[in-house]
């Protein structure tokens, strides 16, 4: 009795190694991807100025395509990734819906006159560092 | 000027704008340091 209780706990076991050699590779997880954010600068604004805006250069150093879906200043109300587009011969700007997408090894660069961070609602001025 | 990106996969990254003067040019890219961030992110110091 012993032995066959023994035999079949160690057919199991070599069952389940089996099926473990043969699993797929696991997927690249969150934890693999890496946001590198260079280049953050924004614009000073004058005095009673209600927005402002921020522009960085992102890059994913990760195997896995990854999105922007959220921007917060701790000077403004509340922030959104805008873009900029020429519709009928007029430069428009309105949020980026569904988040900006970097892909795997991509740079995308926010910068004037394309996709930009707009912040609403400044608690204060942004002021240039004085030299 | 200080805030934070939000990303699908790699989480909340901190962010520290450099402002610059009203009409100044941009910064040139490729200045300052790289700060690698909890979860896989990083960040350019200015």
């Amino acid at each position: 009795m012993q032995t066959k209780t023994t035999l079949m706990t160690l057919m199991a076991a070599a069952a389940f190694m089996l099926a473990a050699h043969g699993a797929e590779p696991a997927a690249p997880t969150a934890g693999a991807n890496t946001i590198v954010i260079d280049n953050a600068w924004s614009r000073a604004t004058p005095k009673g100025a209600s927005v402002g805006a921020g522009y960085f250069t992102v890059t994913n150093k990760g195997s896995v395509p990854d999105r922007l879906i959220g921007v917060t200043s701790a000077v403004a109300d509340h922030a959104e990734v805008h873009e900029m587009a020429m519709k009928d011969g007029v430069m428009t700007m309105r949020p980026l819906a569904g988040g900006l997408e970097i892909k795997p090894g991509q740079t995308v660069q926010l910068k004037p006159g394309g996709n930009h961070v707009m912040m609403f609602g400044l608690k204060q001025p942004l002021k240039g560092a004085r030299r | 000027m200080s805030g934070t990106l939000t990303f699908e996969k790699a989480g909340t990254v901190a962010i520290e704008y450099a402002v610059q003067g009203i009409g100044g040019p941009p910064p040139r890219s490729g200045a300052g340091n790289t700060m690698q961030m909890p979860g896989g992110g990083a960040m350019r110091m200015h």
